[in-house]
């Protein structure tokens, strides 16, 4: 286990780093952390059982050793930042035309609010599988639930955002 | 005619679109979907709003780490004297791995991962019950090497070189084209003249013609840490190789034990020199090999 976990570990490396990257929004601490993480998970090698999967198991020790890099006290204002830095590139990606400074300043405002406005349970499945690039057996496993569960949740988040997208592009079409 | 009459325009189809953009289903699931939504509009305009979706957040999902993400040393190091000052340049982009694959349970054999004991299989000290015959590195050996290398190029990517001892694993990343060299293994060894002497192995890895700076810290309390040079070449099977080593002494001495030089080294151990530390004279020989491509 402890040679296949090694020799492993690098396929999980992206996927940790972009949790961490969205938990904390800063790149530097968010590479630290996986390196924290890797070592942990080497470390701690002996201990996986193999009940749940590695990604799994290397996904709760990344959010952990993230959330040890948080202040209790900033997490509530890291958070939003690291939504800001998630949905930077939605308004060039789902504008009709080009937008310019102020506009994009906007869109993004509101896409994070559009996240941010996502019931949990949906906004947990669309951020592992969307921005964290879960499977979604692995978000699945993740999140404790059955994968037809995860892929209603996905589906659910996406016809949110989309509508309020629409909803968004109606507003400004009409102003 | 639609192969799946299940698959028009209500929200069970919207879920399997959903599905279908993130790449969720089987190929013969999505031959059916891509058919029913050829045939609908609505769908197609539903399906191009899903993908847009996927697109919009690609170029998160798609992050990577810049550099290799390096493992570091959880070993508490020995404090010493004006080290930031010593400190070389080329190690701020090394990462340290303080034995923790030796934690795992990963280095093979244990050749590294006991202490070095008078009856090691490579005895180096010329002294009077030293063999007479010069030790070779033996193929399992190279191939262990091999195995470790690139064990840990796994985890750490491409690496520009790779340092170890009983203590402690150094790695350093690779930035442009050294990744491209050839790797060179070189087995450094340091002890004590005399009988009975501890004897200190290093194995380290590096490219062709590539300078590489390792600092290793001392291997216990009060000891000297170790600060080595390489630039290797291959030449016929062997290696040519420029060396500097040198080892930390009593901080007060205004001058460090150091060897310089230039040598050809091949898989029979080398003398590169003596160093004076404080009332010792130290013994250091090197064998070296280029690293060929494993064959299954």
């Amino acid at each position: 286990m402890d040679e296949t976990l090694a020799a492993n570990l690098g396929e999980h490396v992206p996927q940790m780093y972009r949790v961490a990257l969205r938990i904390l929004g800063d790149d530097d601490k968010a590479q630290d952390v996986v390196q924290d993480a890797c070592v942990k998970a080497l470390r701690a090698a002996g201990g996986f059982n193999g009940r749940s999967a590695l990604t799994t198991w290397l996904h709760r020790i990344t959010v952990n050793c993230a959330l040890d890099h948080l202040d209790s006290r900033m997490r509530t204002e890291r958070q939003h930042v690291d939504l800001d830095s998630v949905v930077a590139g939605l308004p060039e990606r789902l504008a009709a035309g080009p937008a310019d400074a102020a506009e994009r300043r906007e869109l993004c405002s509101v896409a994070r609010q559009f996240l941010e406005a996502l019931p949990e349970d949906c906004r947990r499945a669309f951020i592992l599988t969307q921005l964290d690039g879960y499977s979604y057996d692995d978000a699945a496993a993740i999140e404790d639930q059955p994968r037809g569960t995860m892929a209603s949740r996905v589906f659910r988040a996406k016809r949110l955002l989309l509508e309020r997208i629409a909803e968004q592009t109606d507003r400004r079409t009409t102003q | 005619m639609n192969p799946n009459p299940k698959a028009n325009g209500n929200p069970p189809d919207n879920l399997r679109l959903s599905q279908l953009v993130d790449g969720e289903l089987q190929s013969d699931e999505v031959n059916d979907l891509l058919a029913s939504v050829l045939d609908d509009a609505e769908a197609r305009g539903r399906l191009a709003m899903m993908l847009g979706l996927r697109r919009a957040t690609g170029a998160w999902r798609l992050r990577q780490p810049e550099r290799p993400v390096m493992i570091v040393a959880d070993r508490p190091r020995v404090p010493r004297h004006g080290r930031a000052a010593r400190r070389l340049g080329s190690l701020a982009v090394a990462a340290c791995v303080g034995g923790l694959l030796l934690l795992a349970g990963i280095w093979a054999a244990g050749w590294l991962s006991k202490p070095v004991r008078p009856t090691y299989p490579w005895p180096i000290a010329p002294g009077p019950e030293a063999p007479a015959v010069a030790v070779q590195v033996t193929p399992e050996q190279m191939q262990q090497v091999a195995k470790v290398f690139a064990l840990h190029e796994s985890v750490a990517g491409p690496l520009a070189w790779y340092a170890a001892d009983d203590q402690n694993i150094r790695l350093a990343s690779a930035r442009g084209a050294e990744a491209g060299q050839p790797p060179i293994a070189v087995l450094l060894k340091l002890g004590p003249t005399g009988p009975g002497a501890v004897v200190r192995t290093l194995v380290i890895v590096c490219r062709e013609q590539q300078p590489a700076s390792i600092e290793l810290p001392a291997e216990s309390p009060g000891r000297g840490g170790l600060r080595v040079y390489l630039t290797p070449r291959t030449v016929n099977d062997k290696v040519e190789m420029k060396y500097a080593i040198a080892v930390d002494g009593d901080p007060r001495q205004a001058v460090q034990p150091s060897i310089t030089g230039q040598r050809r080294i091949g898989l029979d151990e080398t003398p590169l020199g003596q160093l004076a530390l404080d009332d010792k004279l130290i013994n250091v020989e090197a064998a070296a090999w280029p690293m060929r491509p494993e064959r299954n």
